[in-house]
């Protein structure tokens, strides 16, 4: 019971930090990523690939952090030219892409057979009796992190910048600004930030194959977004522990309600969790918590 | 028209087309170095495409622009901004989720904060470019009466506050040269004079202006020389008594008289 509440609050926190970087692409940049999971799926692939060849576990996620930014900042580039509707299609297409990739190029990725003996960070200095608490600290740590960082650059001009480009772009241009530049920025920084979800998603599971990477994962975090409120990091912080934890925690409600199976269970929760987002959309439409805006006290 | 070391902005042979229809057709024009050039014509004239060429937002199919003497024909709008060209536009456009004073904010130029490591390592930096830039804000929002609109989102403006504060945070960029498409539509008759006044006093300052307007009274308060567009084309220009008293300009006001 307690080993679940641990992987389930680790599970929280992954999709919480996915939520976070979907909020500073699309909640403050106005920049559609249905391509989350694929961004995702390459941090967790090059995070557990370099581990299984002897990197040490935290030198493999820093490479996956960076090449997760890259490629980030490169799609950006091909597509943030045309307009958001396109750059939603080009995102879910690489996703499809680094999907197909991964599952069939078995020379480099073993395929469909995935990656087994993903090492933990500090695997070797802490008691196996320990490893799942020690892993759950490191998650929070880096939930922390990225929370509190995304609020400082947010906060900061730069987040008045990006909020701008995605208010209007012609403005934004007019004023002296590279729009491009910005939001190559945005979506790199949102890239990495799923590196770093992606690096714990391989960490947790010591095991991943091509399975474990789906849409699920955009659902969570655009809900996230959605409820929380978009462009306040703190409202995707609140949605996540509440929306997401739901999700994953009311898997074992089968043990308190008798009287419905695994199954009737499951289409319930979902059935829930639908009303709610409607429920949210219809009551409160701009989430739960509104984007940062500078208080001056001029008036 | 002379090409002389007071042509700031100049404009030459500019044509452009959508699809079948020419908009500018063989453009050529100069806005002064220190002065106000007006720009007036019927609606459909191309001005406010012509601004959009200037200002770098579309790319013209023929001809070329340049800029205190530099050819900026193919320079995007960001680095014009920067040689100190910027614009307004026709309908308002506010950055709505923002609030005035951010709209201003955003447009000051010497902002290190709006690169990721500074914002993050240097506070105190980024702090105080924040400071002058609020000073000088506040000082171009209180003009306009705006400042104890300060803190309210962009969006919950009204349509003449909305032109007021796009002025603003054209001017909030520092630049030599901006150009005003329609700076006084919807803003009340009272206000139009004081933005005039507020003009005048920048030009006085060395700061040069182009201005679209329909504005008559305000056009022929401020500006010299006025190029009148019709149809794509440049029809005359001169001062506001020289085109006033030609009946082209009339007729291209009212339709031609056969």
């Amino acid at each position: 019971m307690i080993s679940y509440v641990a992987a389930t609050l680790v599970l929280v926190a992954i999709a919480t930090i996915a939520g976070l970087a979907l909020n500073l692409q699309w909640g403050l940049g106005g920049l559609v990523n249905f391509g989350l999971f694929g961004f995702y799926m390459l941090g967790a692939y090059v995070c557990a690939l370099l581990d299984t060849k002897g990197v040490p576990p935290l030198a493999a996620m820093a490479a996956a952090i960076v090449v997760t930014a890259a490629v980030s900042a490169a799609v950006s580039l091909i597509s943030v030219r045309l307009s958001e509707d396109y750059l939603a299609i080009v995102t879910l297409g690489f996703a499809e892409c680094v999907r197909l990739f991964i599952s069939y190029e078995e020379w480099l990725t073993r395929g469909t057979l995935g990656v087994p003996g993903i090492v933990r960070p500090f695997a070797g200095s802490v008691p196996p009796e320990w490893s799942d608490a020690v892993f759950l600290a490191f998650a929070y740590a880096w939930l922390a992190l990225v929370f509190l960082l995304l609020r400082k650059i947010t906060r900061a001009p730069f987040g008045r910048l990006v909020r701008a480009t995605r208010d209007d772009a012609t403005v934004a241009e007019a004023l002296g600004k590279n729009v491009l530049a910005v939001r190559a920025k945005v979506f790199a920084i949102g890239g990495a930030l799923l590196g770093v979800a992606g690096s714990l998603h391989a960490f947790h599971y010591s095991y991943i194959d091509p399975t474990q990477f789906s849409t699920t994962l955009n659902a969570y975090a655009f809900m996230a977004v959605i409820i929380g409120g978009r462009g306040s990091h703190l409202g995707v912080l609140i949605a996540g522990f509440t929306v997401i934890l739901l999700l994953e925690g009311s898997r074992f409600l089968a043990d308190v309600i008798p009287f419905l199976d695994g199954a009737q269970l499951a289409a319930l929760r979902l059935f829930l969790v639908g009303a709610g987002l409607v429920a949210i959309l219809i009551f409160k439409p701009d989430g739960l918590v509104r984007e940062y805006r500078l208080r001056s006290g001029a008036s | 028209m002379s090409v002389g070391p007071d042509a700031f902005l100049d404009a030459r042979h500019i044509g452009i087309r959508f699809g079948d229809f020419v908009a500018l057709d063989g453009v050529s024009l100069t806005f002064r170095r220190g002065g106000i050039t007006g720009i007036v014509g019927p609606n459909g004239a191309g001005k406010s495409t012509l601004f959009n060429v200037l200002g770098g937002q579309v790319r013209p199919g023929k001809g070329s622009v340049s800029f205190d003497g530099r050819d900026v024909t193919r320079l995007p709008a960001h680095d014009r901004a920067r040689l100190g060209l910027t614009r307004t536009f026709q309908i308002s456009r506010e950055l709505g989720a923002l609030t005035v004073l951010e709209n201003l904010l955003l447009a000051f130029p010497r902002q290190p904060g709006e690169n990721v490591l500074p914002a993050l390592f240097q506070k105190a930096r980024v702090r105080r470019a924040e400071e002058e830039a609020t000073e000088h804000a506040r000082a171009l929002l209180q003009r306009v009466n705006l400042w104890r609109l300060a803190d309210a989102p962009a969006d919950a403006l009204s349509g003449g506050q909305k032109k007021l504060l796009e002025l603003c945070r054209a001017l909030m960029l520092e630049p030599r040269l901006v150009l005003l498409d329609e700076p006084a539509a919807g803003v009340n008759p009272v206000l139009v004079g004081e933005i005039g006044d507020f003009i005048r006093t920048l030009r006085d300052e060395g700061m040069s202006f182009g201005i679209v307007e329909h504005n008559m009274d305000l056009i022929a308060a401020l500006c010299d020389p006025i190029h009148v567009l019709a149809e794509g084309r440049v029809l005359t220009s001169g001062s506001f008594a020289e085109i006033s008293a030609n009946s082209l300009v009339t007729e291209a006001y009212l339709g031609a008289v056969a």
